[in-house]
């Protein structure tokens, strides 16, 4: 090795290790929940012989079940009909409420009436929403649709709002002096500058729309994995809520993981920018 | 000469000012452009140089007195100025999420140019300020004169009748300033676009201008100075000298304007 003491300490590690370092460093959420994980597992394998069956399966049980579930055709049934809600209600309550709160930061007349709209719907409690649901509407997709967009599309309205509220005035300045129609205005600068908070709006109202459109189904509809859960708590069959919750936190991470990917690559240009 | 714009008399007071009363920040302001020439406004920070900056633009409009460019009124007749006003500011005022090339467009695209049209005529610009080369660049690529230099691409872009430069080198060193400003000038003397240049430094007035308006606070006309004669005489170093002097002198009368 070279005695040069100006040379850093970490010259000697080969390349590759150190990009293994950095690699390990950049897993370190993934690492945590693995970890997690592990315990949680640890655990369930520790104190899941002291408890009846019933209440808690053993994991081997639990995975039994799991492979069960997996097997039925209705599973997949279930699992269409809830990818379908959650997105299709996501989709609606997206548009509206990303049209809605671009009109509440350009209009302050539908401003004034929209702010405490939004404030008095976000104060009514979920379950009174799932409850009206059921009185006002027939139809189960109407029931579910009609909860998830309720509880939604505020989230997403209020973060666009704020997001327009939030672009420079230089910027927009600038872009009128271009002078381009409303609809120019929007495409070129306000709906771009507006886009990060937008995102934030929609990931979160994804997460609720996921979270809802099940709660819905086991309350309101009889089908999906919502309905499939409730069932399994009428059976007393823990495993297979277990199976379950898996699928369904399965089927939301998947959902999240596409808005970001969808979100990294819109964001290009300001993911550089903090590199 | 044809005057391409023609401000007379404009007086611009908001109606709610720091203290919460109405503020005057233009108070009487009378002049004219023409074709070629280049006038250069000086005048103490906060005097309302910016505010007639964006009374020329048409995004603000005067409260009294009237503007014309090419004719028309830059806020009545908004949408018919498109394309013939065009404006370089202090800061870039780039968007972030627009490549150098798109940025530079940009006043085409809003015009509804064509995309091949569009790209050819701002790459062509986009050379004739230094930047051939960089048209994939996102603005955080770039140093703060590049940025400038771009900005000053999408000023020209559209082939306006009046330019408008608002501190556009205020910020950047010296020699970036200096090099930026010459570049700049063989533009509009290229494209024989009016120019108004907003600036309080006095040396640059007298680099660039054809003539010099110093205006008090709240803005008015303190005095003219008309560059293009003495600037031919052989002794224009000793009567540039002689300017500058009256210049600082009336701007330094305006300190409890
Ligand atoms: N929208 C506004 N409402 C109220 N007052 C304003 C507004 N815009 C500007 N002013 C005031 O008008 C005055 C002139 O401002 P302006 O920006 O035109 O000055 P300026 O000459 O460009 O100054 P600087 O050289 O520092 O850029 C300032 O005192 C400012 O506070
Ligand atoms: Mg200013």
């Amino acid at each position: 090795m070279s005695s040069d003491a100006s040379k850093p300490l970490a010259a000697p590690v080969s390349a590759d290790v150190r990009r293994y370092v950095r690699w390990i460093g950049s897993q370190r959420d993934t690492l945590g929940t693995a970890i997690v994980i592990a315990a949680v597992l640890l655990a369930w394998q520790f104190f899941g012989g002291l408890i009846p069956k019933y209440i808690f399966p053993t994991i081997p049980t639990a995975i039994a079940k799991f492979q069960d579930i997996l097997t039925l055709d209705g599973t997949y049934v279930a699992v269409g009909q809830t990818l379908i809600r959650i997105l299709g209600g996501f989709a609606v309550s997206a548009s509206f409420g990303i049209l809605f709160g671009v009109l509440m930061a350009m209009s302050n007349g539908f401003n004034f009436i929209a702010r405490p709209l939004i404030r008095l719907i976000m104060g009514v409690p979920a379950l009174t929403w799932v409850l009206l649901g059921v009185i006002w509407f027939k139809n189960m997709e109407l029931r579910v649709w009609f909860f998830m967009f309720i509880v939604t599309f505020p989230i997403t309205a209020l973060n666009t709002y704020d997001g327009v509220r939030a672009v420079p005035f230089e910027l927009y300045q600038m872009t009128k002096s271009l002078r381009p129609t409303t609809a120019g205005l929007l495409r070129y600068l306000i709906i771009p500058a507006a886009t990060p908070f937008i995102f934030s709006g929609l990931r979160l109202s994804l997460s609720f729309s996921g979270r809802i459109a099940v709660f819905a189904e086991a309350i309101a509809a009889g089908t999906g994995i919502g309905a499939e859960m409730m069932l399994t708590n009428q059976l007393f069959d823990t495993a297979g809520l277990i199976g379950w919750t898996l699928i369904l936190i399965v089927v939301l991470s998947l959902m999240d993981g596409l808005l970001e990917r969808i979100e990294r690559r819109w964001f290009k240009w300001r993911r550089e920018m903090k590199d | 000469m044809v005057a391409v714009v023609d401000v007379q008399s404009v007086r611009k007071v908001f109606e709610s000012g720091l203290d919460g009363n109405p503020f005057t920040a233009v108070k009487d302001v009378t002049f004219t452009v023409a074709a070629g020439e280049v006038v250069c406004i000086c005048g103490k920070t906060g005097c309302g140089k910016s505010t007639l900056v964006n009374m020329l633009l048409g995004i603000d409009p005067p409260s009294e007195g009237t503007i014309r460019i090419d004719g028309l009124s830059p806020s009545a007749d908004f949408m018919k100025m498109r394309g013939k006003l065009a404006a370089v500011f202090q800061t870039d005022r780039l968007l972030p999420w627009r490549n150098v090339i798109d940025n530079a467009a940009i006043g085409l695209e809003v015009a509804g140019a064509a995309k091949d049209d569009r790209y050819a005529q701002a790459k062509a610009w986009l050379a004739k300020v230094g930047l051939g080369g960089w048209e994939q660049a996102y603005p955080h690529q770039l140093s703060g004169g590049m940025r400038q230099r771009v900005a000053i691409a999408r000023a020209f872009v559209t082939n306006p009748k009046v330019i408008l430069l608002d501190e556009a080198f205020g910020h950047l060193d010296e020699v970036t300033a200096h090099k930026l400003r010459q570049d700049c000038m063989a533009l509009i003397n290229e494209s024989q676009t009016a120019a108004i240049v907003v600036t309080h430094n006095i040396t640059e007035a007298l680099e660039l201008g054809t003539r010099v308006l110093v205006l008090g606070r709240p803005a008015r006309v303190i005095s003219t100075h008309e560059l293009v004669e003495i600037r031919k005489r052989p002794d224009w170093a000793i009567q540039r000298d002689q300017v500058r002097s009256d210049i600082f002198r009336n701007i330094e009368s305006e300190s409890f304007g």
